[in-house]
């Protein structure tokens, strides 16, 4: 009589055992194990981008092809018009970051044969190409559209973050109410609401801060994307990033590290109405 | 014994809630929510202007001038002062040294060049830049006439005033004014126009006739306005492109406090009835008119709301001036100012949210703002004589004009945020008095 709740519960136990040690760990969000080496890949398109000025463009596009071999892109003849719209929006869109640069690599190499010094080409990448774009000129009497813009290395680095690092379940953790309140004086003394943001009902942005022991800001994630660029939601992602990153490194208890080396801060200028 | 085996089987339970727990809080990020922020006017860098190495004239050095001082003016930004630039810009197509920007704490930059300039014609190319991000936030061709290279800056000054304050900006507007000269008893009063900032003033009438109460189309570059060309006061159109000047409509009494329609195909004003005057609507198509209010006092200064349904007007029926709000067909009058003293000149912002009007009270003159139902009364400056607010096309910014007591005063133009803050004088060549913003040019 007795040995049948003695199975029941040695199997019951077992069962407990086995969830505790198989089950657990798929508990865990995978994001944090993907290491984040974005900011090394742009380093070493630059770098191929300078190698390709210096005349060693055949071993170049050796070495990239093998480097980003998932790329499948077939458009390498494509009007010098289009290259400029390149991409930079796409780009961000994507979700292949690998795939993205390799496309960025294989415009590069279209542009070699055109006649102004490489080196200043790469620039321009970067920048908005206002040189091929004539005919899309603002004439001041008559106003017309705005040109196709490349967001810079940084917005790039902060798009090809693994998507799940995103949605981290948010909770509380236990700082004290000083400790929070010394927190949220730092990170508010530069952000500088601009006025159409102030005066937006409810236009709230929220920021992923990932920061170092010292204070130092790795990276500033907005978790809510604009649709349209320079748009107001933009405005206000814009300004709130700029905020916390003019005021870092931040002063925080080193010794509760842990639960602030990544943060979800809501930037809400309600309160700021017609200030 | 099944009582132990229980309490292990709760401790084990326990135990694994705790890890679940455990395991879950260490993923979870820190949310915090900022509220309030610093406010205080954006630092900009405005290297001069790149000019053309054949032309002479120093045009880019003109127009960075010119976007620094409307930037400023706004009260938004802090133009940093030249001298303290680190990095010299050489090439507008090479991304900027940021570190250097950040040095000099500018949040934004704007690097830009004359592309190409001839007897006719000027192109600049420009670039605005977030310091703190490095990133471009927005770059562009401007192509003019030469003789407007002031609106290229001004243009400019609106792209880069909208891109980081997200409202739309109001540099590029004209005001119409009236021009006064002579003596407080012999003045001449012309209608003329004028650059927001005061600049290219001209005359439009020969100030032969008084001339009062300008008011901007919303749509076209026409001015309606109050004369006395014919002896009697009535109203009249200026159409500034064709320099054509002509009276609207045959009324029997005179006609005065015209106003156009937000679409810019009507225009409201007061017709003189009596010893009062009616509010009438008239259509340019067609030139019928409709009475809106039929009372034997004075309503007069109507202004509609930007969406056209509903009206603005000062009127004494309830013994002194006040304003009141109707819809556009004339029903559902309902007063909107109850403070101390009488109420004037109301105008609708063209957001539709603030109402800006004079307030007369213990023999001073105020300019203030309420919403439309009457709650939020805001007083924007106080003094011996402040009067006729007239809205920017952003709804943000107010001029109005300012009387100074005495033999050899006058009035002067003046702009104000809604807030009160950052009043200005605008330079104009004489006295200056009832201001009318433009919309923004195209």
């Amino acid at each position: 009589m007795i040995s049948n709740p003695i199975i029941i519960s040695a199997s019951i136990h077992i069962l407990f055992i086995l969830i505790a040690l198989v089950g657990l760990p798929s508990f865990q969000s995978p994001g944090y194990d993907i290491p984040l080496s974005m900011n090394v890949e742009m380093i070493n398109l630059n770098e191929i981008i300078i190698q390709e000025v210096k005349g060693e463009e055949k071993e170049i596009e050796k070495k990239s092809t093998k480097k980003y071999s998932s790329s499948s892109y077939q458009e390498p003849l494509m009007k010098q018009e289009n290259l400029i719209i390149s991409k930079p929006d796409k780009l961000s869109k994507e979700k292949d970051a690998i795939e993205d640069i390799s496309i960025k690599k294989d415009e590069i190499k279209i542009n070699l044969p055109k006649k102004k010094p490489q080196m200043l080409k790469v620039e321009e990448e970067i920048l908005t190409n206002l040189n091929d774009s004539l005919e899309k000129k603002k004439k001041v009497d008559k106003v017309t559209a705005l040109l196709d813009k490349f967001p810079d290395d940084k917005e790039v680095n902060e798009n090809i973050v693994p998507k799940n690092e995103i949605e981290i379940p948010v909770r509380n953790a236990s700082m004290t109410g000083s400790e929070t309140r010394n927190m949220i004086r730092q990170l508010s003394a530069c952000w500088n609401p601009p006025r159409g943001v102030r005066e937006a009902n409810n236009l709230s942005v929220k920021i992923q801060l990932r920061l170092n022991r010292d204070g130092t800001l790795i990276d500033a994630i907005p978790l809510s994307r604009a649709k349209d660029r320079g748009g107001l939601k933009d405005i206000a992602v814009e300004s709130a990033i700029r905020g916390v990153r003019k005021c870092a490194p931040y002063d925080f208890p080193t010794e509760k590290f842990e639960l602030w080396k990544e943060m979800v801060i809501t930037f809400d200028p309600k309160n700021m109405l017609g200030g | 014994m099944v009582d132990k085996l229980h309490k292990i089987n709760l401790f084990l339970f326990i135990v694994f809630v705790y890890l679940y727990a455990f395991t879950g809080a260490s993923n979870a990020a820190l949310e915090l929510s900022i509220t309030e922020g610093t406010i205080k006017p954006i630092p900009i860098a405005i290297p001069i202007f790149l000019n053309d190495p054949q032309d002479e004239s120093d045009i880019g050095s003109k127009i960075s001038k010119v976007i620094a001082s409307n930037l400023a003016n706004s009260g938004l930004f802090y133009p940093i002062n030249p001298k303290a630039f680190i990095e010299k810009i050489n090439n507008i197509d090479q991304k900027p040294d940021f570190k250097s920007w950040r040095i000099i704490n500018a949040e934004a930059l704007i690097i830009a060049k004359v592309a190409s300039i001839t007897n006719e014609t000027i192109t600049v190319k420009y670039r605005l830049f977030d310091v703190i991000s490095g990133k471009e936030l927005t770059a562009e061709i401007l192509n003019s006439p030469i003789k407007k290279w002031r609106r290229i800056a001004h243009v400019i000054s609106d792209s880069v005033y909208e891109r980081l304050t997200g409202e739309k900006g109001y540099f590029d507007t004209q005001i119409a004014f009236i021009a006064e000269s002579g003596s407080k008893t012999n003045r001449i009063k012309r209608l003329a126009i004028m650059d927001q900032d005061g600049n290219n003033p001209r005359h439009l009438t020969k100030g032969n006739s008084l001339v009062l109460t300008p008011r901007f189309s919303p749509t076209s570059l026409k001015i309606t306005y109050l004369s006395y060309a014919n002896g009697v006061p009535r109203v009249y159109i200026y159409d500034i492109e064709s320099k054509q000047n002509y009276e609207i409509g045959s009324f029997p009494g005179m006609t005065f406090a015209p106003r156009f329609s937000p679409d810019g195909k009507k225009i409201i004003m007061s017709l003189q009835q009596g010893v009062g005057s009616n509010i009438y609507e008239m259509n340019l198509s067609n030139y019928e008119k409709r009475r809106l209010t039929d009372s034997p006092d004075i309503d007069t200064a109507p202004s509609y709301s930007p969406d056209s349904k509903r009206i603005t007007f000062e009127s004494d029926r309830s013994g002194s001036q006040q304003i009141y709000v109707m819809d556009a067909n004339g029903r559902n009058v309902k007063r909107i100012s109850f403070g101390k003293g009488s109420y004037s000149t109301p105008v609708w912002s063209p957001r539709g949210d603030y109402i800006a009007y004079t307030r007369m009270y213990q023999g001073r003159f105020m300019i203030g703002v309420m919403f439309a139902d009457g709650t939020g009364e805001r007083i924007i400056t106080d003094g011996y004589h402040n009067e006729g607010p007239t809205w920017a096309p952003n709804g943000r910014v107010l001029m109005f004009f300012r009387e100074v007591p005495g033999e050899k005063g006058g009035a002067n133009i003046y702009s104000v945020d809604i807030t009160g803050y950052n009043e200005r004088l605008i330079k104009t060549p004489g006295y200056a008095s009832d201001p009318a913003w433009s919309m923004l040019m195209d």
